[in-house]
């Protein structure tokens, strides 16, 4: 069943679209640096985090391309990729026969939400691993220097690109679980992506506003700088412990509420 | 309605979205007021008189090797100002950071091993600034201009540095600073006991009792155990909530591991020299024979006066320079023309030849006491 | 005969709508169950409860034994079942279809069969090529599903209910969308089933479409269940109405009316129509022969079951 699903999914067009989406990323941003150069030379642009290092080290590249695709992108696909688990299935009548296949809801739940787990995790380590090769192929690369003017050695930096990457995956896990929930509550995949992009969207601009400052740590999109925090010497790992707990927080009350709706909801459709 | 909410708990939806539910609410209480009820909880300590306290402060058992710093300041600076500080595209790098701590705070976190070696750094969400010092060399390190400083302390001085420079500052600095200057009439008495950092400290409350001071009261939490001075919070005349604070929201009493201080210019890095004391630095030394010094008043109400300032250093100090004087009002004193900028906590006055008075009083204090200068 | 279905008070009540109103339904092994009622009467509603679907306001259900929705999962093992239309992946081709659906359900069929003793286990694999020969799309199996046409999607549909031996077929208007062909060999296919020992519950909108399978109706209407019970029970509820055409219908009326006491009218087309009674046919036949009058039609009713389930409904069974 699981690997029905996954090939089911891996196989599906939009798959195809969201993963060449963010695939366009990296190749945009290197192919950019690499005919216009570094903007203003060696100094601070008002580009992304490492903006100005991918033409000295290609595997900044990775960083660059994923911290800036983890802010829009990523949770654009990964809202649409959750909002589909369920609402997906109930387009054309489809779900109904699944549970007469049959399988108990909370098993094709359980399912579906792991499929989209997995789907955000992908979507954020294909940015890094699509970033690190493009970089590699157009820049020259070596040793990274971290935040804290530290060098570690390329194997050590790619390695930390890594954990960026799978950090910016598992930020996204909150919006898988609001997803799914969303999925629940409707037969149309464009209304629950929307409700969980909107989620999403409005979360982080009320992150922004000081008088919210108080309540700020409880958003979802609170801790996703933290990922950064793995490049600093040595590595701070206090706001990243926290976004993990963020997480594992939205994720038990979102999945736990769609589970309480999905098992008890009739399906009409 | 109670019909309506008594059908959902009968329902099989009710019963099961009680699960998730019942986990949001521990989630939020977790987030959001358990760190208020701890903070809130008093930790019960030995009594002590406040002079006991003070004295352990003066002298800790413990050093702190290492720790995170919080600061911050609503001090009510003039709007404008503010304004163009952080519409300014120059906030970045030691300038920005000063600015960011003028105008809302700064969260630094040091290393320090109290005999040659000193690393401070200030995260951002975007990159960080670090100071690295040991014996004989300085290094600043800016990640967002991909910079390294080369810090040069005047010659003379050198034998001071690993002292100076190894030493972090902290909530201490500000608070020998009260303690220190407490004049007659103060009173000082104990708040209730709070976690600190994770310590039980007791709470000074110092109250000036001085009419031509700005502040109205400063608290002071001292670590039961160690002595260390955990954190200040000075709160204005007539003022509910603190209008600078300075904390540790971590300690560490055990030796870093000496790798934090190391700092080797990486390739690629654009490296940059100044010396302290010399032209074009930021910093201004005190032992310049140009520059006088002389406090009017005493205590919680005294005036600081430095006469024999650069006029300017920087385009950019400048332009922050004028937007600044703009938001001030204009004025003629004993010392000469200028212009006059009042706080919540402090009141300010640059004088158009190079002369700058502070302290924590009003504006007609210090006026006052600049009259007779 | 053991029940396979039985409902006891079923109801569903969606705010003040009762969709559903104390359904009492008793399908017996080896049955074909004919449910009837018109559009919106119910029925979908009901059989989605059967399979745990939708939830009921009241009552108690079981299926083979098992309650439903407790063991749903269980229940549906053993259960093939088309519910009101296709849900297909128009993507996905009809055999890849087929395999999806087998490979969801394998986890809760594998648990079900290890609780048989291991002599009697069913194969745990689906026959996927005998489900699509059986439904006739064995040769565009390999075609994707969005270039079928509605009928086409029904029979895979169908093929997805047939893809292990099933002990109940649960059918919600299969032949729906149906061209006439289509329905016959509908038809033929679940004969074919009931004959190897299926048992079927098939609903309909369409007496006439059913009429010749069914061995047990259930008629329902505005989410009551109006009669239950065998099909030979409906008609004979109706009077057995007889109509005579003859080479002299005066005297044919007169010689029926003294002989048999029977009251003949004429109808629009000129026939003798009467409730013929206990009266046998051949007897009838005799007596008007033997008085000289020519006999060219003698045939009893053939709407008799429309007729009682007008009667039952007040409506045509066709009104959609």
């Amino acid at each position: 069943m699981f690997l029905e699903e996954l090939g089911y999914v891996v196989k599906r067009r939009r798959t195809l679209v969201s993963f060449a989406l963010l695939a366009a990323i990296p190749i945009f941003l290197g192919v950019v640096l690499d005919i216009a150069g570094t903007p203003g030379g060696n100094g601070h642009g008002p580009g992304p985090v490492f903006f100005d290092r991918v033409t000295h080290n290609g595997v900044f590249l990775g960083f660059t391309a994923v911290l800036t695709a983890q802010l829009i992108i990523i949770p654009l696909i990964v809202s649409i990729a959750a909002g589909d688990s369920i609402a997906g299935e109930a387009t054309d009548g489809k779900l109904r026969y699944l549970l007469a296949s049959p399988v108990s809801r909370t098993r094709l739940l359980a399912l579906k939400s792991l499929v989209a787990l997995l789907y955000a995790t992908a979507a954020a380590l294909a940015v890094v691993l699509v970033g690190l090769a493009v970089g590699a192929a157009l820049f020259p690369v070596g040793p990274v220097v971290t935040l804290s003017g530290a060098q570690i050695s390329l194997l050590d930096g790619v390695g930390r690109l890594a954990l960026v990457g799978l950090l910016a995956g598992v930020s996204t896990f909150s919006i898988v679980a609001v997803g799914v929930f969303a999925s629940t509550l409707t037969d149309s995949t464009i209304g629950a992506a929307a409700i969980t992009f909107g989620t999403v969207i409005v979360l982080s601009i009320l992150d922004g506003i000081p008088q919210l400052a108080h309540i700020a740590p409880l958003f979802l999109t609170h801790y996703w700088s933290t990922g950064i925090d793995l490049m600093r010497s040595p590595v701070v790992w206090s706001g990243i412990l926290k976004n993990l707990a963020e997480q594992a927080g939205w994720m038990v009350v979102f999945f736990g509420a769609a589970w309480a709706r999905f098992t008890t909801k009739d399906i009409l459709s | 309605m109670s019909n309506a909410v008594s059908s959902l708990f009968k329902s099989r939806f009710g019963v099961r979205i009680a699960v998730p539910a019942v986990v949001a609410v521990g989630a939020v209480g977790t987030a959001l007021i358990y760190p208020q009820v701890v903070s809130a909880s008093s930790p019960s300590l030995a009594s002590e008189t406040t002079s006991q306290v003070i004295a352990s402060a003066v002298s800790p058992t413990a050093k702190i090797y290492s720790g995170t710093v919080v600061e911050t300041s609503g001090l009510g600076l003039p709007s404008s100002f503010v304004n163009e500080l952080s519409g300014s595209t120059s906030t970045s790098g030691l300038s920005g950071l000063m600015v960011q701590a003028l105008t809302s705070g700064v969260t630094t976190n040091f290393w320090t091993n109290y005999a040659s070696n000193l690393r401070i750094q200030v995260p951002s969400s975007t990159g960080e600034f670090d100071l690295y010092a040991s014996s004989g060399s300085v290094w600043e390190w800016d990640s967002a201009t991909n910079t390294a400083t080369s810090v040069t302390l005047p010659s003379g001085t050198q034998s001071q540095t690993t002292s100076t420079t190894s030493t972090p500052p902290s909530p201490s600095t500000i608070a020998d600073a009260l303690l220190a200057n407490l004049p007659a009439g103060a009173t000082v008495t104990f708040a209730s006991p709070q976690y600190v950092a994770g310590q039980a400290a007791y709470v000074l409350d110092l109250a000036p009792n001085d009419p031509s001071s700005l502040i109205g009261s400063a608290q002071v939490a001292v670590d039961a155990a160690t002595g260390n001075v955990l954190g200040v919070w000075i709160t204005p005349t007539g003022g509910s909530t603190p209008a600078f604070s300075v904390y540790y929201s971590t300690v560490s009493f055990t030796a870093p591991s000496a790798s934090v201080y190391d700092f080797t210019v990486p390739t690629g890095a654009t490296v940059k020299s100044v010396t302290l004391g010399g032209g074009g630095s930021t910093s201004t030394s005190t032992t310049s024979p140009s520059i006088t010094h002389k406090t009017i008043g005493s205590g919680f109400s005294a005036v600081e006066v430095v006469t024999g300032l650069p006029q300017s250093s920087s385009s950019t100090t400048s332009s922050l320079m004028s937007s600044l004087l703009a938001s001030g009002t204009q004025v003629t004193t004993g010392i000469g023309s200028g212009t006059i900028i009042t706080t919540s906590v402090a009141t300010v006055f640059i004088g158009s030849n190079g002369t700058l008075a502070f302290g924590a009083v009003p504006q007609s204090v210090m006026l006052a006491d600049l009259g007779q200068g | 005969m053991a029940e396979l279905i039985s409902t006891s008070g079923l109801t569903k009540s969606y705010g003040d709508k009762l969709a559903v109103d104390a359904v009492d339904l008793s399908v017996h092994e080896g049955s074909v169950y004919g449910f009837l009622g018109p559009n919106g009467s119910g029925k979908t509603t009901t059989i989605r409860m059967l399979l745990g679907l939708i939830f009921p306001s009241a009552g108690a259900i079981e299926v083979l034994g098992h309650s439903v929705p407790k063991e749903t999962t269980r229940v549906l093992v053993d259960v093939g079942a088309v519910v009101e239309g296709p849900g297909l992946y128009p993507t996905l081709s009809a055999r890849r279809y087929l395999q999806r659906m087998s490979r969801y359900g394998r986890g809760e069929r594998r648990r079900a069969i290890a609780s048989i003793a291991p002599g009697e286990r069913p194969a745990l694999a689906p026959d996927i090529d005998a489900a699509l020969e059986m439904v006739g799309l064995a040769k565009v199996g390999n075609r994707r599903v969005k270039a079928y046409s509605l009928g086409m999607k029904q029979r895979l549909s169908l093929a997805n209910a047939l893809l292990y031996p099933r002990r109940l077929l649960i059918l919600d208007e299969p032949t729906n969308g149906m061209d006439p062909q289509g329905i016959v060999e509908m038809r033929e296919l679940i004969l074919r089933l009931a004959a190897q020992g299926t048992t079927v519950f098939v609903s309909s909108h369409i007496l006439s479409e059913i009429e010749q399978l069914c061995t047990h109706v259930g008629v329902i209407q505005h989410g009551r269940l109006l009669f239950q019970g065998e099909i030979g029970e409906l008609r004979g509820q109706l009077p057995a109405r007889l109509a005579v055409g003859t080479s002299d219908q005066v005297a044919a009326r007169e010689l029926l009316r003294s002989r048999f006491g029977l009251q003949p009218r004429t109808d629009e087309s000129g026939l003798l129509v009467m409730d013929r009674g206990g009266v046998a046919i051949d007897e009838i036949a005799a007596a008007l022969v033997g008085a000289g009058i020519g006999l060219y039609r003698l045939a009893e009713d053939r709407s008799t079951l429309e007729e009682a389930f007008v009667a039952l409904t007040g409506e045509a069974s066709d009104v959609s």
